[in-house]
């Protein structure tokens, strides 16, 4: 239990920072844990695919294997994971009425970095306006929310293409 | 316990097996249709849309249950109206709508959660539309 508790410790810090390179003394100190597990869990997760090592000027790092297929299938797990634990949508169709919801670019394809905006479209015709800094905090990451009543008002083909190609995380997206 | 299927329905007793009862089921359609054209009279304001709403959703349900009993069963909850429509007469279209509604009606009925005019009346037109679509299931 405490090793899973780790090393998934370690992973999700990756998985919210991907950009970060950190030491193995730095993981130790930003995440609170023991220097001799911190080693060992990063050459485990550097086999996996989901770190890399990068050596600068003599010294090792770890970062974010972003380019791994491992990374990015967990990654994008971790997100959805995320969107549904942080309460953000449990909060929206409360509040919305259950509407179709669908986190559609890069935060739904396991490719954002630190400052990447987590799109979401809201299908409804409420016209009611949605403070989300809450969960903005919770998932570190900002979130930029699309409200439609339909995707066929959507006048931005690349927009729409991009939210049917996303993930519906509530309700149902009717296209045709 | 909230049943995930429609075979969880009928093992969990919430959807009875019963032989075919033609005479409750036109009698539900009377009540449906009656409650649909008493609602249609109504016009709808920003006061009154989540109690017509409300009345859309119960003649929906009375012309399942009526479906149900020219099928032969008697459905105990509303999750496994959804299922009925789903999964026994495989209307899947059916299904999304009604547990669309089926979902804002419980937030109004059993938390005491108003739609917003604007849902509220979207949602009015979805029942509409199921009404319609329901035309065309055997």
């Amino acid at each position: 239990m405490v090793r899973k508790n780790i090393k998934q410790k370690i992973k999700e810090y990756f998985f919210v920072n991907p950009t970060a390179k950190l030491r193995v003394r730095r993981i130790e100190k930003q995440l609170n844990l023991p220097l001799p597990s911190v080693i060992k869990y990063c050459k485990e997760l550097e086999k996996e695919g989901i770190l890399k090592r990068v050596e600068i000027g003599g010294v090792v790092f770890y970062t974010a294997n972003r380019a791994s297929e491992n990374f990015i299938i967990e990654k994008k797990l971790f997100n959805i994971y995320s969107l549904y634990n942080s309460g953000l949508v449990g909060f929206l169709r409360k509040e919305l009425g259950n509407p179709t919801i669908v986190v559609f670019g890069s935060y739904a394809s396991g490719e954002d970095i630190e400052k990447s905006d987590v799109d979401i479209y809201i299908e409804t015709p409420s016209k009611k306006s949605i403070n989300t800094e809450k969960y903005e905090k919770i998932i570190k990451r900002r979130i930029h929310i699309f409200v439609y009543k339909h995707i066929h008002e959507i006048g931005n083909k690349e927009l729409a293409n991009n939210i049917v190609n996303g993930v519906v995380l509530n309700g149902f997206l009717e296209v045709l | 316990m909230k049943p995930s299927d429609w075979e969880e329905c009928i093992e969990n007793n919430f959807a009875i097996k019963r032989s075919k009862n033609k005479k409750k089921a036109e009698s539900l359609k009377k009540i449906a249709h009656g409650r649909l054209s008493f609602i249609g009279k109504i016009s709808i304001t920003r006061e009154n849309a989540n109690y017509v709403f409300e009345d859309y959703y119960s003649s929906i349900s009375e012309l399942i249950h009526a479906l149900a009993y020219t099928k032969g069963f008697k459905i105990l909850n509303h999750v496994c109206l959804g299922f009925f429509l789903r999964e026994f007469i495989k209307r899947e279209d059916l299904y999304r709508l009604f547990d669309d509604l089926r979902y804002k009606r419980n937030a109004l009925v059993y938390y005491g959660e108003e739609m917003d005019f604007d849902v509220c009346m979207d949602a009015i037109e979805k029942s509409k539309k199921i009404n319609k679509r329901a035309g065309s299931t055997p």
